[in-house]
């Protein structure tokens, strides 16, 4: 009996001695900033301000959330600044720090202790999302001179423009530093235990990731009920209608499309059949698209240059990698370069 | 059903909570048989029905063959050729007819022909029943209940290792007691394949996936590191998966024997054989190689029953033409090889404890040979295999992509290799580990996290399931 208890005490401090150096472990390969949702903002969520991030799985980066809860170096604005918009695209997390789009912009333009481009980024921040915060965007950085949406595909339905449309408004309570006070003791102690046990965090990563793959492949086979490009192209036509009608500076689309490799070894863009409804769309309203397709097509001709993948990863797929942001901040660079007075 | 899966475990768990229950021998097979048969049926139910045929088919083939000892050879070839036909049907039936068609220049249809799930593996398992009762190397199963557990026995149905008659048959004479000690060195076998096929097997195929569906995108050097790539995933696919086998077999207190010893490590053809899986090369050498007349009949005939036995190894892969050049080169190789030993008037090494240069530059070259072989083995095509070989060395530009994974899973082998080298005479170093020691269970505690947390969530399927 004595042996029993013994083993089993054995065990338990085996679990606990694991516990300590696998944390320590995943500290240097996946660690991320505690998520705080929010109601009312520019984005529906914010990352733990002064908070870091190590990424690991794509691609490899380290970054700080800043005091607003988003992934930039610096906070402090400078005269007549540009903010970029996006999802885990723009956010970056899988290159390093100072090779993501709007880093590469502001050193180019010489902006060293303060943003000129200021990126406001969230897993999951699509153009629909965008569009949903954009008044809240408009109140919390009422000085942009420019607004960059990053969007790396043009298929909404019209369900998701619509509820888009239904504003998220803007609280100054939930922005950045003030937002923490407003959590209780429970929500700060699972963010802190996020933040500071990146076994846990790589463990339910996992478990998520099983949970989605499962779900993916029992609806497989479910065909979505497409909209027509018609409702489409109107439901488009109404979020920028409320876009240009809360800003009254340059709105900006930066479209990256996704990228196939062929058998032949050429490059193509994966096009669908919104892409042209969305381009006149942008047009109609004066609204300015970067559109990445040529650049991406001709670095690739040039000299095998893709915009998307890791030496960790599938190439041609997935974010954009260092030299995809380098191409975005090429293409941006005239649209956003401040005028001389 | 896959071993990955919820289900699967859970599967397992009821089936060795059962075991403990019964003690009894032969309520225990009835328990495995019934196991195996739900396993089998969760994989492919509609060729449950043949699994159990041709396992009755050999028990009674078996009794004709002791029984009337005057006319044996001929029951054994009416079960071989059984055995042969059904392969052939199922597996050959599309590539005999097309290939036929292509030569006398007629269009054929395929037809679809459905894989029934292990085929490959239980038809060889049948054939070693019979063939090792003729051989009297076993004595006839009067019971049916052996026979059909024999063949149809769960770990190892889908994809092997191929167990001799007389390596598992004996084994089913005594009650199986689980041990902790079973358990504890069946379940780190398993998580050692968990790991090979989840983390190391699937990340690679991330890389090898991506150049092999569009090698002309890719520069010469990348196309290198794919062909590397797919030398590591197929060895840590395969390897993985007969892990998983041996490790629940092992659990329930059952050896299936070894499938794997470092291929890579191999100095000869000859080697290579011995290391990969050993399984099949064995059952070849025993149930073909040996009754051509192996070695006995003088050195054109050695040399033609070595070339036939590794020619038709090629094809049990699979049935295109592919798979016979990868046989038949590594029949040419093994027979050039044995040519050369001839000559030196030396045996081939068999694994020697050979520490000099030329044993380590024996290994590269046997190591290149093998991994470009292993192209038409992706492939499935010989043209392609072609233009993806000339591509690697013509030094030609294109995408640069030198994947992580294979740098880190390269360098975990030669470590691996390295030790085996100098602890154990160039042997699998890999021993479970006694979980009674404290810091024995931080490592399996570790590496049980590293699994999961570095698993690649996607495919799952074994590349020689397909077989």
């Amino acid at each position: 009996m004595n042996k029993v208890f013994k083993q089993i005490g054995s065990w338990i401090l085996a679990i606990i001695v694991t516990v300590l150096i696998m944390n320590v472990v995943l500290a240097f390969y996946n660690r991320t900033a505690g998520w705080i949702d929010r109601s009312k903002g520019a984005t529906s969520a914010i990352l733990n301000p002064g908070s870091s991030i190590v990424f690991g799985t794509e691609g490899r980066g380290y970054h700080t959330v800043d005091k607003r809860g988003y992934v930039n170096n610096v906070d402090k604005l400078a005269d007549n600044y540009v903010v970029a918009i996006g999802a885990s695209h723009s956010q970056g997390k899988e290159v390093g720090t100072y090779e993501r789009y709007y880093d590469l912009l502001n050193s180019w333009l010489g902006y060293e202790d303060e943003a000129y481009v200021y990126c406001v980024s969230q897993d999951a921040n699509y153009f629909p999302s965008i569009v949903k915060g954009f008044s809240a965007l408009v109140e919390e950085f009422p000085d942009s001179s420019k607004i960059i949406i990053e969007t790396g595909k043009t298929t909404f339905t019209v369900k998701e423009l619509e509820k888009a449309l239904d504003q998220r408004g803007f609280d100054e309570k939930e922005t950045g530093e003030n937002i923490w006070n407003t959590l209780s003791f429970k929500r700060k102690l699972q963010i802190y235990l996020k933040e500071y046990s990146p076994l846990l965090y790589n463990v339910n990563s996992k478990l998520s990731e099983i949970q989605k793959i499962s779900k993916d492949n029992t609806a497989g086979n479910t065909a979505k009920k497409g909209d027509s490009l018609e409702d489409y192209e109107e439901a488009l036509r109404k979020t920028f209608e409320l876009m240009t009608s809360v800003y009254d500076g340059e709105i900006v689309i930066l479209f990256h499309p996704n990228v196939v490799i062929e058998e032949d070894g050429s490059l193509s863009i994966e096009e669908t059949d919104t892409d042209a409804v969305f381009m006149n769309v942008c047009d109609s309203y004066g609204v300015t698209v970067v559109n990445m397709a040529d650049k991406f097509i001709s670095e690739y001709e040039n000299d095998y240059t893709l915009p998307y993948g890791f030496s960790n990863s599938k190439p041609g797929s997935g974010h954009l990698n260092s030299d995809g942001h380098r191409m975005i901040a090429e293409e941006l660079m005239s649209v956003v370069r401040p005028e001389e007075n | 059903m896959s071993f990955i899966s919820i289900k699967f475990a859970l599967f397992l768990c009821v089936v060795i909570a059962l075991m403990c229950m019964i003690k009894d021998n032969r309520k225990q097979k009835i328990l495995l048989l019934i196991s195996s048969y739900v396993f089998y049926s969760m994989g492919d139910i509609r060729f449950l029905l043949l699994l159990i045929a041709v396992s009755g088919l050999m028990y009674f083939l078996g009794l004709r063959i002791d029984s009337d000892r005057l006319n044996a050879k001929k029951y054994l070839v009416l079960g071989v050729v059984v055995d042969v036909v059904v392969l052939g049907i199922f597996k050959y039936f599309n590539f005999f007819a097309e290939s036929f068609s292509n030569l006398l220049g007629i269009e054929y249809t395929a037809l679809n022909i459905i894989l029934p799930l292990g085929i490959s593996f239980y038809i060889f398992q049948s054939i070693s029943y019979i063939a090792d009762v003729y051989n009297h190397k076993i004595e006839v199963e009067k019971q049916p209940l052996n026979v059909l557990l024999y063949i149809g026995f769960f770990p190892q149905i889908v994809s092997g290792p191929i167990v001799k008659a007389h390596d598992f048959l004996p084994q089913l004479k005594n009650s199986h007691v689980i041990t902790w000690e079973n358990l504890s060195a069946g379940g780190q076998r398993f998580l050692i394949g968990l790991f090979k096929k989840k983390v190391i097997a699937d990340r690679l195929a991330v890389c090898v996936d991506a150049v092999y569906a569009a090698p002309e995108a890719y520069s010469s050097f990348s196309i290198l590191m794919a062909v590397i790539s797919y030398s590591l995933q197929i060895y840590y696919d395969f390897s993985g998966y007969s892990d998983m086998a041996i490790g629940i077999a092992t659990m329930m207190g059952f050896d299936l024997g070894e499938n794997f010893n470092l291929p890579y490590l191999a100095k000869n053809p000859s080697d290579f054989w011995r290391r990969w899986h050993i399984s099949l090369s064995s059952w070849f050498r025993d149930y073909v190689y040996f009754p051509l007349g192996g070695s006995r009949k003088g050195k054109l005939k050695t040399y033609t029953n070595l070339f036939i036995t590794m020619l038709l190894s090629g094809l049990w892969h699979g049935a295109s033409w592919a798979f016979v050049a990868w046989g038949a080169f590594h029949a040419l190789a093994s027979v050039v090889h044995k040519i050369f030993s001839d000559v030196r008037k030396k045996k081939p090494a068999k694994g020697a404890n050979d520490n000099s240069i030329a044993g380590f530059a024996a290994v590269v070259i046997n190591y290149i040979c093998v991994a470009l072989l292993w192209v038409p083995f992706r492939t499935n095509d010989i043209g392609k295999a072609v233009d993806i070989i000339r591509r690697m060395f013509s030094f030609k530009t294109g995408i640069h992509y030198i994947y992580d994974y294979t740098i880190v899973f390269v360098i975990i082998l030669l470590v691996i290799q390295v030790i085996a080298i100098l602890r154990n005479k160039w042997n699998n170093p890999i021993k479970p580990l006694d979980l009674g020691k404290f810091w024995n269970k931080v490592v399996v505690l570790c590496f049980i996290i590293l699994t999961f947390v570095f698993a690649y969530i996607g495919d799952t399927a074994f590349i020689y399931a397909q077989f």
